[in-house]
């Protein structure tokens, strides 16, 4: 899909077309899978915040400018909503979501036995160098090396200062390179 | 996935090349669509609409203010000094009663006559209380209130 095609797309959304925006969800929904997977290490976490950020961009349709790249708005949307969850987690005391028990407990529910195999090993591997992160470290580290979004985009996503970018940055690769020495 | 020694770039590069299986990618879809058709969409307001709404809120908060302000603060005006009672002497107004009192015992000629004395009396009064009160506002601040009410057969209670 270009990208004129998506803003048209957009616009009609916007005016209340529940199959353009159907499309977007379709064209979307796998790139936000992916960064929510990234960010939140689970593959339950990451369906539920991809259906909570459709829900949301369809509520705020009315607020979204189509001189904006969509995809970015979106994308704006889910790392907002990914965010609140890391931070919920960090206060809370640590789940044990990938403890063996709860882990047989989705073999049995899900029919890709195979791919949810994958996803836990992945999400487990990253959670491994990325635990110690901050949330804000966490989010810019995916967005900037692992997604490869440019300085600007980023910004664009998050919201935050250049100078924050970098340091966040700065820390989060520092830390995980420490976290590499150390095994 | 093993945890072996790698360099950060490896590492990135891992993370990038291995993608999570997105599985059942349209039962999600499905799922939103439900969500979405349940959820109004939310159309854009005419920027005007908001601006004036904004206003009328504006306005309807200075109102309240305003009210309130009567209501807990009363004028500086209400408190003006009004002159007490005890002002005028009682033995005037006991007169005019006396006066009138007399009246009744008196023909009709008389009581016309009466009436026309003190008709007489009150307008060369007024004329007495105009011509003071002017003398009064063309004097300058500080003048003897008692020499004022002298005009006019009035004792000053003090």
């Amino acid at each position: 899909m270009t990208r004129e095609e998506m803003q048209q797309l957009a616009v009609n959304s916007q005016a209340g077309s529940t199959k353009a925006f159907e499309l977007l969800v379709v064209e979307l929904q796998p790139l936000i899978f992916r960064l929510a997977f990234r960010l939140l290490c689970s593959e339950d976490d990451a369906k539920d915040a991809v259906q909570e950020t459709f829900i949301r961009v369809w509520q705020r349709l009315n607020r979204y400018n189509p001189q904006y790249l969509f995809s970015t708005w979106v994308y704006k949307i889910a790392v907002n909503l990914c965010y609140d969850r890391l931070r919920a987690a960090k206060q809370l005391p640590k789940r044990e979501n990938c403890s063996v028990a709860s882990w047989e407990e989705n073999i049995s529910l899900q029919s890709d036995a195979e791919a949810a195999l994958i996803n836990r090993e992945l999400g487990e591997y990253i959670a491994h160098f990325t635990a110690g992160l901050t949330p804000k470290q966490k989010l810019v580290f995916t967005l900037r090396d692992v997604q490869g979004f440019g300085a600007e985009e980023v910004e664009k996503i998050t919201g935050l200062s250049p100078e924050k970018i970098k340091s966040n940055l700065y820390l989060a690769r520092k830390y995980i390179r420490e976290k590499i020495v150390r095994i | 996935m093993k945890h072996e020694n790698i360099s950060y770039d490896e590492l990135i590069s891992k993370l990038k090349s291995a993608s999570p299986q997105f599985s059942d990618p349209e039962a999600l879809t499905r799922s939103i669509m439900l969500s979405v058709e349940r959820l109004p969409l939310r159309q854009k307001q005419h920027t005007a609409l908001r601006i004036t709404g904004f206003l009328s809120g504006v306005a309807a908060c200075l109102l309240v203010c305003l009210l309130v302000r009567e209501l807990a603060w009363q004028p500086a005006t209400f408190a003006a000094p009004i002159p007490p009672a005890a002002v005028f002497s009682e033995a005037y107004s006991d007169r005019i009663a006396a006066e009138i009192e007399d009246v009744s015992s008196r023909s009709v000629p008389e009581k016309m006559r009466m009436v026309a004395d003190i008709m007489q009396k009150r307008r060369a009064q007024s004329r007495r209380w105009k011509s003071a009160h002017e003398k009064l506002q063309n004097s300058p601040l500080g003048v003897d209130k008692e020499q004022y009410f002298n005009l006019f057969n009035i004792s000053v209670s003090r």
